[in-house]
């Protein structure tokens, strides 16, 4: 029964993702075509910096407004098939309530995470020519001295880097979505206006997840304040701050993903009241 | 379960059911006890607001009593109950963004005594397209399609919420004579509506309901035998503002 409530989910979810996936598509195509364009290589530095600035804005918002789009996109989902009308054809369905959860959180995160791998790879595509134009003003800039520096700095080399941020990507993005059907689980205990008491919920829930993240990053905080105060101090360790901020955070992070979920299976097994 | 769906002598069974929505607001259900039998056209009336809606919603587990408890077959309502009713609630809950003959699969894949060829032999007599979107579908029209995919299960207890309510005359008696002509004897039919005269042909027995309480059950003869009216007559006295 899960195999088939996720075949009916993405099937009612592919078209809208996509759509909005051409965005990112969009943007990067545009961007590389900006970047490799003759007219820009023969701009003057002052110009070429004006339009880079504006062009970045304009595809930091895109890539931003994607990104929250699939996600505005997916909590819109959930709450019409758990709390509304096509709950009615939900809940009669003889499948459990875990079931019912699980089929959207694994279509959901599936949609998160081609998003964000797009804008990976677009922000990677688009990489070289930006590193290329630099170069082209900068004879002594080239994007293997920036990964070479990069992978220096944080003691990490690129392809580490980047696997350390996919785990990190496919741990978070389930929990993140459940953050978002637990604000609205809860958003349901409203008399009134459920929708936006489940948008109160999720900003409250974001900003406790987000308090609570900060004081479990505090102890490296405080590490790295300590050690960058003194230039001189050689032995601080970049990579163990860097791991440690993003395995606290990402802890965190899953302990409110359970909570949210045991709030969702609770609302739906106990407490649901379709109106 | 089938155990427990042999051993017992009633299909649904509620005692003392009730559900309270809110501190502020009284009992929607006030320790509601019947039974309901199998094999029987059942009407379930009761003025708005008088907990029908409610109690159907119970059996569907939809919501949790307050207290009380209510049993379909013996059990309470679980996956097990799901594959015996059959429910067409009062609202359009198909998903506006599907085809027709989509959301036909999507019943064939979720119940396993959903038949197909009965679905689509309905959908040809009332004229709709498979291939139309749901979204391009009259109100009237999904509402039909509702319920062409409710009754084209072999549930053993078919729950319908106004299913006569929105749709033009001409289709009622269509919709009408596909639900006696769409189930089995064994199986009971439970129907709530406010257009009795509509439907009193067809009902074996009634169950009034008012405030949360039964008020009445009795089968549709003994009312006419016993206050020589019809049930249309009998429902506008017993329930006189």
């Amino acid at each position: 029964m899960l195999s088939k409530l996720i075949k009916y989910e993405w099937k009612g979810t592919y078209k809208v993702l996509m759509l909005i996936n051409a965005f990112t598509v969009f943007i990067t195509v545009l961007c590389m075509i900006i970047l490799g364009s003759p007219v820009y290589r023969v701009m003057d530095n002052e110009s070429a910096l004006v339009w880079g600035m504006l062009l970045f804005l304009l595809y930091y918002a895109t890539l931003i407004g994607v990104s929250m789009a699939v996600t505005i996109y997916c909590g819109i989902r959930f709450y019409k098939s758990m709390y509304t009308d096509e709950g009615y054809l939900m809940h009669t369905l003889p499948v459990t309530k875990n079931q019912l959860i699980l089929s959207r959180l694994i279509v959901h995160s599936i949609d998160m995470f081609i998003t964000e791998v797009l804008i990976y790879l677009s922000v990677a595509l688009l990489l070289g020519p930006v590193c290329k134009i630099i170069g082209d003003r900068d004879p002594d800039f080239t994007m293997e001295t920036l990964m070479y520096e990069s992978a220096s700095e944080m003691g990490i080399s690129i392809p580490a880097f980047a696997s350390v941020i996919m785990i990190t990507l496919v741990i978070a993005t389930p929990c993140a979505i459940l953050l978002v059907y637990g604000a609205i689980s809860l958003g349901q205990t409203f008399q009134k206006h459920k929708v936006m008491g489940s948008l109160l919920c999720y900003v409250g829930l974001y900003c406790v997840v987000q308090t609570v993240s900060s004081f479990a990053m505090f102890p490296q905080m405080i590490t790295y304040i300590g050690a960058t105060k003194d230039s001189l101090n050689v032995s601080f360790d970049f990579r163990n701050y860097f791991f440690g901020v993003l395995g606290s955070s990402t802890f965190i992070l899953l302990v409110f993903a359970v909570i949210c979920y045991i709030i969702s299976y609770h609302m739906m097994q106990k407490k649901l009241n379709l109106d | 379960m089938t155990t427990n769906q042999n051993r017992t002598e009633y299909l649904v069974e509620a005692s003392a059911l009730s559900k309270r929505y809110d501190k502020k607001s009284g009992n929607a259900l006030n320790q509601l006890t019947l039974n309901i039998p199998r094999g029987r056209i059942i009407g379930l009336l009761g003025p708005n607001g008088s907990g029908k809606t409610t109690f159907i919603k119970l059996m569907n587990g939809l919501l949790t009593p307050t207290s009380g408890s209510v049993l379909i077959g013996g059990c309470t309502p679980g996956i097990q109950t799901k594959k015996m009713i059959s429910y067409l609630p009062e609202r359009t809950y198909l998903q506006s963004g599907l085809k027709v003959l989509e959301m036909v699969d999507f019943f064939g894949d979720f119940y396993d005594d959903f038949s197909r060829e009965k679905a689509e032999h309905m959908l040809a007599d009332l004229g709709i397209n498979p291939a139309a979107k749901l979204k391009t579908l009259s109100k009237g029209t999904r509402e039909k399609v509702q319920l062409i995919l409710v009754m084209s299960r072999n549930a053993d207890l078919y729950i319908l919420d106004e299913p006569i309510a929105g749709v033009d005359p001409a289709a009622r008696d269509y919709i009408l004579k596909t639900i006696i002509s769409n189930y089995n004897e064994n199986a009971t039919i439970l129907l709530s509506t406010h257009l009795i005269s509509d439907i009193e042909n067809l009902l074996d027995d009634v169950i009034f309901i008012k405030n949360g309480q039964l008020i009445l059950q009795s089968s549709v003869e003994e009312i006419r035998e016993k206050h020589q009216k019809s049930l249309d007559a009998y429902f506008r006295e017993v329930f006189a503002c």
